[in-house]
């Protein structure tokens, strides 16, 4: 139970990493279809079709866009459920 | 994956008014090929370690700048997605061998599969990952080609073009059934 006691050591750390917002990246990819993807978008992120579509065509002409951004555990969600749709999508640190 | 059989043409997808559940139509030749692909993925997927060299499309690497995060993330995402995997396409082979048992229902479309709501994102991630793994197989480049599978009766031309017809079917079941439910989505 220590690690309770011991957490205020850390809240520096944790204040820096939320002050570092992560991005989900989805890379383009010659096998999934550009419905399917644009279907991910809408369907999973309950983005306007437009906004998918508008992602979905970032990702086929420029090879990559950023999807989504905020913490990194629930950027590490989106990216787990994006890897269970068949996406290529990696996380990183938006000032990288 | 030689057990493939080439599968043909005709598919019908019907919204049936309400319940937004999609009525997949297929003669009984592409159902015993979607039944076996099925089968075959997810003795692949059973059988695989998720790291293994033919699987980096289904299982992909989750930071590109940092191996012992991307080495931790694997640890902690891969056992559950590969499980989810699995049972996508166990959900797929059962509907299918559940409306080929029976028997041809309908004499002009053959076997009738209701896929419900709640199971259409197992549909499309089990024709997804099929499509990534027969990828591999027949070495889809970066901008989409595919090599030409080569001359004539050579069995590993053969077995490539199969696959190819696989590829390309599984991407028009795919579409149709998106296509099927668009009007669903936000």
């Amino acid at each position: 139970m220590s690690k309770l006691l011991e957490s205020t050591d850390t809240v520096s750390d944790v204040a820096a990493r939320f002050a570092t917002p992560w991005l989900v990246l989805v890379w383009d990819d010659p096998v999934n279809l550009m419905s399917y993807v644009s279907y991910v978008f809408r369907s999973y992120f309950g983005f306007s079709r437009a906004k998918a579509e508008r992602l979905m065509l970032q990702v086929h002409t420029e090879g990559k866009a950023a999807v989504a951004s905020g913490n990194r555990e629930q950027m590490e969600r989106h990216v787990e459920a994006l890897h269970g749709y068949g996406l290529q999508a990696t996380l990183t640190k938006a000032d990288a | 994956m030689s057990r493939i059989v080439a599968a043909a043409s005709r598919t019908d997808l019907l919204a049936s008014g309400g319940t937004r559940a999609v009525l997949l139509q297929l003669d009984g030749d592409e159902a015993d090929a979607l039944a076996s692909l099925a089968g075959q993925v997810e003795t692949l997927l059973s059988e695989s370690d998720p790291a293994s060299p033919g699987l980096t499309r289904l299982f992909p690497v989750a930071y590109s700048d940092d191996t012992s995060a991307a080495a931790e993330f694997a640890r902690y995402t891969r056992p559950e997605l590969q499980k989810r995997k699995i049972d996508a396409a166990v959900t797929v082979r059962e509907a299918v061998e559940a409306a080929s048992a029976l028997g041809i229902d309908d004499p002009h479309y053959g076997h009738n599969i209701e896929i419900p709501p709640a199971a259409l994102v197992a549909w499309l991630t089990f024709l997804t990952d099929l499509r990534l793994v027969l990828a591999d197989s027949i070495g889809v480049a970066d901008d989409g080609s595919i090599p030409d599978a080569g001359a004539g009766a050579d069995e590993l031309a053969e077995l490539r073009e199969l696959q190819q017809g696989v590829y390309d079917w599984a991407a028009f079941l795919q579409d149709s059934l998106i296509g099927a439910v668009e009007a669903d989505l936000p």
